[in-house]
């Protein structure tokens, strides 16, 4: 059965090693941190990419509004459905799918603007982490702003389930593997992984 | 060239002294025109008649005149009033300018209706008009600033009519600024046209019992003080002897009812406007107003708050816009002023990219028909030339 | 040979550092308990196959932090074995020795153009000349590759000393190859010495390679005794090779435990010789004015018979001379002291402390037999011989009898390969023979060594086709010329420092075996060093018992395992 992809936003800014989308607050789909998404950039090529931070960014007025201890629900209301202030999902951009080839290299180009942003579904993200040898994990390591730590775990603990689901419990210890190897020389940055890794429900 | 700080440092001490000065004269005469308020609180129909002959004597007289309650009382927040649904216009607007690529004007008027007391998010609408020099209906050789603001004007308050007949009455429409409209002073046809469209919106809405108020944020207006210096002059209550001091010292109508509007949610009296343009606007449409406390306890924050004199003749009518108004007031804390005017005004705000991106829209769509798009200007390339930054 | 035989091999790492002087250094993929000290490897590295000695084990981590921190009590279980798995390692050090050049892969074209072409100097195993790369396969060594280095049970002249510590695998010694020099048993008290020396003297005498000549200074080869700990019977080697090895008691009437022996051993006084006495300087105290004294009887009586008319001077015999002053007699050891210019108390002295050996028994003025030509006929013949001390258990006699046999051993020896030489058509070349010293550094000691035959033996004799197999606690007490000569070296636990530097000198690669000795189990496990085995091994030896019998003799050694058969068959109660 097919499975009717989960929107999640609109593109509202990118580069080559990222982009921004935007949503609705009280989006039903607003992505979880750490979730796997994509973002077609043309018929061939999309890119991949995983949240790694959600914006609510607060203005004048809600800063104003919350200096009156009780406000009207009717306020509440407009705030939450009316005033256009997007929540800002922002990516990193980890890999592509171009021709139906799934890669851990980025995109040549960046996706352009008010293109819809989708969640993987588990299969999708099956095929993605699955696909050469965890190569995206260089991307989240090597930069610096990301909470490295939380973001890998969340992401291991979500592909865990879709791998689960697809049939290869073995990926998430092959996953953790890798991260270790890749982490070995850099004990404060491992520990920081281990540390969020630990924090996991065990399966 | 950045100020010259040390010319400024030396003129502003001497504006500090000149404003130490000012103010302890304001107190003086803030005091005289209070006891005169107090005095002449209940002589209603003397004020009343005394401003009468004055008017006929002076027609560009602009001042209040009372109407039918006592003017030295403040009149508390009501305890019961209903809560009715609330619909606030604004506007924003492009003006023209020569310097830019294509030059033409916008009017951007939005609306939005809130249901006091309901978890329902407020209903918002916006709407928008081109504006160019190509259909000219006035003998103005350009489309102007204050043209485009009068427009403005027109379809905020027609917005405000449109929106209010989808839903039942009573409800209180309301916008930001005085309901009268001084944007154009010389009389043309097509500002006769406009303001005759202003009032038979404003018919209409009486029509329709569609509450129409505009609210003006930190007035400077002194309308009542005029009234109560004619009463200095006339009335055997005064017996002030009216210094040059005072004469000259213009004290607002905002800082003579803070000494007596103390209490958050207290109006004043109800006036009339007496002025030039009274004329346009008689019987239900007479313009009315008062003054309200929207601040704090120990705080006081006067705005005015003008309506059609229809309303000010209901009671209920208008304690339910007295209590509306102040609670509007009350969801911003700190800083008062109507919650429902500020989202509309948020919502008609037009930035500066969006601008840029309807000059680039409108170029394009004469470039895709062949057209001259026009270049910006010598002047304002100029301007627009980024400044220093360093490489990459 | 092929190294088809690779069952057991069990991929333990791979190589991540190492040179040629040093050792190489080997990443473990297995726990550490599954490897120890001394396991044999293989390294395979394209055409080239490596034989190496685990020498040392190490734990590291890649960050020390990691071995600091005990991650498992921070993380759950899954976790902490992965992150353990691949931040903390174990390093192996092995010696690599030896390698052989096994071709390209096995099936293809170019392995068969290799295979055609190779000649049978690159069939065999090399000294390592280099190193295999970074990320070589390192394995434990299958039998198969045991069998490649230390050759099969089933080619002649080898035979099972042992087997491998970990797997079991058999660990053959090349008997040839061993008897052609000199080689060693060593171990300190209680490591098992005897036995171990027993089964290789067994294997010797099975092989039929050499002559053994054993000095059983304890009474302990040549008939069944009785281990000192369990008190269980040893088996003698007479009673198993009862053809072979022929029981040589010392003195007429020498008996071994109550029991005969096939003949006994007398030396005529006139066998007895100056060096012979000054051998005994320690045991007789004697004084440094002997070899004076010696010199001058000799120079009186000859070599033969300086001896005997020494033993019948009658010391402090006194006379009267003409004058009525006492003068010592003529026959007394001080009258042929002033006769000869020799010191007369020096000379007393000397007859003084020579009556240990002058009261010997098997010492005698004409021996009943020729028991000294017994022993070399029977040698010359390819027996074994077993010089048993009985009662005469002394190191005086063991000093005194091994150095004057085995001088005139090795004299015809030489000889016999003089001879042949000389007319190879005439003569045969002698039997090679080996001469089984226990107790070596009271006859190899710094002292001793150069008055000694074993000495010269040890140097020289391999060219006449004589060795020595010398049984010894203190290795660092034997002469180190002595020790370089030793080609073999089987060592159990040394507990010594100087014991053990004394074992390994002269061989590469010593310094990374000292502590692998100094581990050794002290029973059953020994090293084989030196030049008789192609690599140096740690091995669990084959233990002396009716197992052991069975599988070198192909039957039931022993007489109770007879006798129960009997019974069984219903024959004799």
């Amino acid at each position: 059965m097919t499975q009717i992809p989960i929107e999640v936003g609109r593109l509202m800014r990118a580069s080559l090693t990222g982009f921004v989308a935007g949503c609705r607050i009280n989006q039903p789909n607003l992505p979880a941190f750490g979730t796997l998404v994509r973002v077609p950039i043309n018929n061939r090529l999309e890119a991949f990419g995983l949240v790694y931070n959600i914006h609510v960014d607060d203005d004048g007025l809600v800063r104003q509004l919350v200096t009156n201890q009780t406000l009207p629900p009717e306020v509440i209301a407009d705030n939450r459905d009316n005033r256009n202030m997007p929540v800002e999902i922002s990516i990193i951009t980890i890999g592509r799918r171009e021709s139906g080839v799934f890669s851990h290299l980025l995109p040549g180009i960046p996706p352009t603007s008010l293109d819809i942003i989708y969640q993987c579904l588990p299969l999708e993200i099956c095929e993605f982490t699955s696909a050469g040898r965890f190569g995206y994990f260089r991307h989240i390591l090597r930069n610096e702003e990301l909470p490295t730590g939380e973001l890998l775990a969340s992401h291991l603990d979500q592909a865990r389930r879709a791998h689960g689901a697809c049939g290869d419990p073995e990926w998430y210890t092959r996953a953790i593997k890798e991260l270790i190897i890749r982490l070995r020389d850099d004990y404060p940055g491992l520990m920081n992984v281990m540390n969020a890794l630990s924090d996991l429900p065990t399966e | 060239m950045p100020i010259n700080y040390q010319q400024i440092q030396a003129q502003a001490d001497q504006f500090c002294n000149r404003s130490m000065k000012y103010h302890q004269a304001l107190n003086n005469a803030t005091d005289i025109l209070m006891d005169v308020l107090m005095k002449s609180g209940s002589h209603l129909t003397e004020l009343h008649h005394l401003v009468d002959l004055k008017a006929l004597a002076n027609k560009s007289l602009r001042c209040a005149i009372p109407i039918q309650e006592q003017i030295s009382t403040a009149y508390t927040l009501p305890t019961t009033f209903e809560p009715l649904l609330l619909i606030a216009a604004d506007g924003s607007q492009i003006n023209p300018n020569r310097h830019r690529q294509v030059d033409f004007g916008l009017i951007n008027v939005a609306t939005i209706c809130i249901q006091p007391g309901l978890d329902i998010p407020p209903d918002i609408e916006s709407e928008s008009k081109l504006m160019d020099d190509f259909d000219q209906q006035t003998d103005h050789a350009r489309l102007t600033e204050d043209l485009i603001a009068l427009e403005r004007d027109i379809l905020e308050r027609a917005a405000l009519y449109n929106r209010a007949c989808k839903y039942p009455a009573p409800l209180i429409t309301i916008s930001d600024g005085p309901l009268e409209l001084f944007r154009e002073t010389s009389e043309t046809a097509w500002f006769e046209k406009k303001l005759a469209e202003y009032k038979q919106i404003l018919g209409d809405c009486r029509s329709a019992t569609i509450l129409t108020a505009g609210y003006v944020d930190k007035p400077q207006s002194d309308l009542v003080n005029r009234m109560l210096r004619l009463a200095l002059e006339m009335l055997p209550v005064s017996n002030y002897p009216l210094s040059a001091e005072i004469e000259n010292i213009r004290v607002s109508d905002a800082c003579l009812f803070s000494g007596l509007l103390t209490v958050p949610g207290d109006r004043s009296a109800i006036f009339a406007i007496q002025s030039p343009w009274a004329q346009h606007f008689k019987d239900d449409l007479q313009l009315c107003f008062f003054y309200l406390n929207v601040g704090r306890p120990q705080k006081p924050g006067l705005a005015r708050v003008e309506f059609p004199a229809w309303c000010a003749r209901n009671p209920q009518l208008l304690n339910n816009l007295h209590a509306a108004i102040f609670r509007q007031c009350e969801i911003m804390g700190t800083r008062p002023y109507p919650y429902i005017l500020h989202r509309a005004h948020e919502l008609a705000m037009v930035t500066f990219d969006e601008t840029l991106q309807l000059e680039n829209l409108l170029a394009g769509e004469l470039q895709a028909r062949g057209l001259d798009a026009g270049v910006k200007s010598n002047k304002q390339s100029a301007k627009d030339l980024p400044g220093r930054g360093r490489y990459p | 040979m092929e190294t088809t035989m690779n069952d057991c091999q069990k991929k333990i790492g791979y190589i991540v550092a190492g040179n040629l002087k040093d050792c190489l250094r080997v990443r473990l993929v297995v726990p550490t308990q599954e490897v120890q000290e001394g396991s044999f490897v293989v390294i395979r590295c394209n055409a080239w196959q490596f034989y190496g000695l685990i020498t040392n084990l190490e734990l590291g981590a890649t960050d020390p932090r990691f071995a600091d921190e005990q991650v498992g009590e921070r993380f759950q279980p899954a976790l902490s074995d992965l992150l353990q798995g691949q931040t903390l390692f174990t390093n192996l050090e092995v010696l690599p020795t030896l390698m052989l050049e096994i071709g390209p892969e096995p099936g293809s074209q170019a392995y068969k153009t290799w295979f055609e072409n190779r000649n049978s100097a690159s069939a065999q195993p090399i000294p390592v000349k280099t190193i295999p790369s970074h990320h070589a396969e390192v394995l434990l060594a299958g039998a198969g590759d045991v069998a490649e280095i230390f050759g099969e049970e089933s080619k002649k002249g080898f035979f099972r000393i042992g087997s491998t510590r970990e797997q079991g695998h058999p660990v053959c010694v090349d008997l040839a190859k061993l008897i052609q020099r000199s080689s060693g048993i060593f171990g300190a008290t209680g490591t098992g010495k005897s036995f171990l020396a027993r089964i290789i003297l067994s294997g010797l005498i099975k092989a039929k390679l050499a002559s053994l000549l054993i000095f059983d200074m304890h009474n302990e080869y040549g008939l069944d005794d009785q281990a000192s700990d369990t008190h269980l019977s040893v088996p003698g080697l007479k009673g198993k090779f009862p053809t072979d090895v022929r029981i040589v008691g010392l003195g007429r009437s020498g008996t071994i435990r109550g029991q005969v022996a096939d003949f006994n051993l007398e030396f005529g006084e006139s066998d007895i010789q100056p060096e012979d006495i000054e051998l005994l300087t320690r045991e007789l105290n004697l004084k440094e004015t002997t070899p004076a004294t010696l010199d001058a009887l000799v120079a009186s009586f000859g070599r033969n018979g300086w001896f005997s008319t020494f033993k019948a001077m009658k010391p402090g015999n006194m006379i009267e001379d003409e004058n009525g002053k006492r003068i010592p007699a003529p026959d007394s050891v001080e009258g042929w002291a002033l006769e000869n210019n020799v010191n007369t108390l020096a000379a007393a002295s000397l007859h003084s402390k020579m009556n240990r050996l002058f009261h010997l028994t098997y010492l005698v003025d004409q021996p009943a037999a020729n028991g000294l030509n017994e022993i070399i006929k029977s040698l010359e013949g390819g027996q074994n011989i077993v010089l048993s001390f009985g009662e005469h258990e002394n190191d005086l006699d063991y000093l005194l009898v091994t150095n004057m046999l085995t001088r005139r051993i090795r004299e015809k020896w030489v000889d016999l390969t003089n001879a042949h030489r000389s007319h190879p058509e005439k003569a045969t070349e002698p039997r090679p023979l080996v001469i089984v010293l226990e107790e070596a550094h009271k006859l190899l000691n710094h002292e001793m060594a150069a008055q000694t035959t074993f000495n010269t033996i040890a140097r020289e004799m391999r060219k006449y086709g004589v060795t020595l197999l010398v049984i010894d606690q203190r290795p660092s007490q034997i002469y180190d010329e002595v020790m370089s000569q030793l080609g073999t070296r089987i060592c159990g636990w040394l507990g010594d420092d100087d014991d053990v530097h004394s074992v390994l000198a002269g061989l590469a690669g010593r310094d990374d075996l000292r502590g692998m000795l100094a581990r050794l189990q002290p029973k059953e496990e020994v090293i084989l060093l030196g030049w008789g085995v192609p690599m140096p091994l740690v091995i669990r030896s084959r233990r002396y018992d009716d197992i052991f019998w069975k599988e070198l003799l192909g039957k039931t050694g022993s007489k109770a395992d007879e006798s129960r058969i009997m019974k069984e068959l219903g024959f004799g109660l």
